[in-house]
């Protein structure tokens, strides 16, 4: 058993038996088991260039722990729980390897979408690991992951018979 | 150009900056956080008209009111392959590349090529490549800004020249319009509403089309014609072929373009943005030629074609109006001119200096390595513009046919081909690139009627499927890479509807946590 830091539950159980059911048309689905998947959060701050001056803002990213890829993301809060070791995966990326991650993917973002050649060397605060529950729902045919935050769905491959 | 056409210019610059400072300080910094680094604040229209408002570049103004102006309906063709490109890239590429290179954590598209076809050189050539055509296309941007400065202000063309190089420069650097989206979109509509006018007004002053036409064939008859003007390319399917593939499967093998699909944001809102995109396209497109096939008429003694649709806004529109299409022709050049910069910039720093001179730079260096490339663009570009202009339409037609020989096969095999391995997409890139340009350049269109863009396409894809299927035993495509293929080709026997309620930024997780349910191996 081990108490991690989750990002907090917005999607609960009967929201994903009842995303995956409307999806299906099934009536028989239910939540087989839970997983909770590490990534390492990163906090920090940024400078905007612009015409009209310098800005700071919020950076926030989230390194997926276990292929290294990251994307950039909402604030959000987190619990604490109780998990058998058994329902978490396991982290295979260091906390340096996802530093480096996470200022590459932040700094090519900014660049994007503000569409500028600048430094912007974000400046984070040290990571730290916290874990997503996604509720594994099915109906017997048809097995999906439900993101707990946003209600986000995504297909596991069919069992095999 | 009178004082009231510049008065409008500026006010509507000073109105598009002052979007872009609302827009950042409306907000706090959760606000500003969210819009540049969540990206979900920007739904499908202003996602769509983002990207057409900067792919859209001061081609359509210059080059494609002088095609028109010069060649008559037979520019249509392009317009033709123009209005499908976007929904063909997106159908064709867009979704299961954005899913694979998420997959493979690939940001830039080059990066991508390499992930996919694992081998430094494809990287190189692809980068080195992309920078040196990307160069050319900006070039032709810096043209159409100078061109159009000169004639809003009345200052001779090298120092408006000068002045668009120097906004630019500055735009790229320091930022420009801060809430990119918002004003982008806001862009977007001045452009289909100014070109939306001029077209009207010169319909109007001719009494119509069907009028134009009947006044166009008391001219000469084959200016109606789809075979250009004196039926120059009577019978030339492959001439034809060339203008309708230009910018329909051109697209695809556009790293800028592709790096976009890349960025796209969940597949619904890329569903619903490719709607938006393709009813902006259908207005948009065929104006342009259509302005300068109608020029013919209202300014028959026009001595640089390229300048039908400034001169025909100049000569139909009040004063404030013209004002207003100018921005809009400006603001076309200048949003891709800057992006178009900034991406040549990330391809130096990111593909070429980090990854092959220096891997340990840091941030600094490579926004140096960056801004220095953007900097001998623009001067290069700038005596290029000066000494010897080119058109505007062979600059773009030229890099654009290269790019897509180059990489269309490359990228499409890409997400599409399992077989695809490196040796076939270098030798298809190396193969498609040289025979575009040989055949550019040893002017080969006249004697075989065959477009740069047919021989480049057809010979780069047939290199890439002999080569690879030559080489299979001695190159084959790592495992890992068939395996994310295959997760992002299917999961299974998954009802459509399903499917499309999909979030594919999940698709590492639903992989880790399906082998981790499968054999517990992943688990701790």
């Amino acid at each position: 058993m081990s108490k991690l830091a989750v990002i907090r539950t917005a999607v609960f159980e009967t929201d994903a038996i009842r995303l995956v059911a409307a999806l299906s048309g099934s009536s028989d689905v239910y939540v087989e088991t839970t997983q909770y998947f590490p990534y390492f959060s990163f906090a920090g701050r940024c400078t905007l260039p612009g015409l009209f001056g310098k800005r700071q803002t919020d950076v926030r990213c989230l390194i997926d722990a276990v292929n290294g890829h990251g994307a950039t993301a909402d604030r959000f809060d987190v619990d604490h729980e109780v998990m058998v070791d058994s329902s978490k995966i396991a982290v295979k990326l260091t906390a340096a390897e996802a530093t480096a991650a996470a200022q590459r993917i932040v700094t090519h973002s900014l660049g994007r979408n503000l569409r500028v050649i600048a430094r912007f060397e974000p400046d984070f605060d040290a990571a730290t690991l916290v874990y997503k529950k996604f509720w594994i729902v099915g109906d017997g045919q048809i097995r999906a992951l439900v993101d707990s935050v946003d209600g986000s769905m995504h297909p596991l491959r069919v069992r095999a018979a | 150009m009178s004082g009231t056409v510049i008065f409008f210019l500026i006010l509507y610059y000073v109105v598009v900056l002052g979007i872009g400072y609302w827009a950042m300080q409306r907000g706090g910094s959760e606000d500003l956080e969210g819009y540049l680094l969540g990206g979900r604040k920007v739904g499908p229209m202003a996602t769509a008209l983002t990207l057409q408002s900067t792919s859209m570049s001061g081609y359509m103004f210059l080059g494609a009111g002088g095609l028109g102006f010069a060649q008559g309906y037979w520019a249509l063709w392009f317009a033709a392959g123009d209005i499908g490109g976007g929904v063909l890239n997106l159908s064709v590429i867009g979704r299961r590349m954005r899913k694979l290179s998420q997959m493979m954590g690939a940001l830039t598209s080059i990066e991508y090529l390499e992930k996919r076809y694992p081998s430094a050189a494809v990287r190189l050539f692809a980068g080195v490549l992309t920078i040196f055509l990307l160069g050319f296309y900006v070039v032709a941007q810096l043209i159409a800004g100078g061109k159009g400065m000169a004639l809003v202000t009345g200052i001779p063309y090298p120092v408006a020249l000068a002045i668009a190089v120097g906004i630019i420069l500055i735009y790229t650097f320091m930022g420009g319009y801060l809430a990119v989206a918002y004003t982008d979109f806001f862009q977007s509509i001045v452009m289909l509403v100014g070109v939306m006018w001029i077209l009207i007004a010169a319909l109007t002053e001719l009494g119509g089309l069907t009028s134009a036409n009947y006044a166009l064939n008391n001219i000469d008859p084959t200016l109606l014609s789809v075979w250009g003007k004196d039926l120059g390319f009577q019978g030339q399917w492959g001439v034809v072929a060339g203008a309708l593939l230009v910018f329909s499967v051109g697209y695809m093998g556009w790293p800028h373009v592709v790096t976009r699909h890349m960025a796209m944001t969940r597949p619904e809102t890329a569903r619903r943005a490719g709607l938006w995109a393709t009813i902006w396209n259908l207005f948009f497109v065929p104006a342009p030629y259509l302005v300068g096939i109608l020029a013919i008429l209202i300014l028959p003694g026009l001595d640089d074609p390229e300048m039908a649709i400034f001169r025909v806004a100049e000569q139909l529109l009040p004063a404030a109006v013209t004002g207003l299409v100018m921005a809009a022709i400006m603001a076309a050049v200048m949003s891709t001119a800057d992006s178009l910069l900034l991406q040549t910039g990330s391809i130096a720093s990111r593909d070429i200096y980090e990854r092959f001179i220096n891997p340990n730079a840091t941030e600094k260096q490579m926004v140096i390595v960056s801004r220095a490339l953007v900097f001998a663009i623009a001067v290069v570009g700038y005596a290029v513009a000066l000494v010897e202009p080119p058109s505007v339409f062979s600059i773009v037609i030229f890099a654009t046919s290269v790019l897509g020989s180059a990489f269309l096969p490359a990228y499409v095999c890409a997400v599409w081909w399992r077989k695809a391995n490196t040796p076939g997409a270098l030798s298809s890139m190396i193969v498609g690139a040289g025979v575009a340009v040989f055949w550019e350049v040893a002017g080969l269109v006249d004697t075989t009627e065959l477009a740069p863009m047919v021989t480049g396409v057809v010979s780069s894809t047939v290199t890439m499927i002999v080569v690879t299927l030559a080489t299979q035993k001695i190159a084959p495509v790592p495992a890992y890479i068939h395996e994310v293929m295959d997760e992002a080709a299917t999961v299974g026997r998954i009802p459509p509807r399903f499917l499309a309620a999909t979030n594919s930024d999940l698709t590492n997780e639903a992989v880790a946590v399906d082998a981790a349910l499968k054999g517990g191996q992943n688990n701790e």
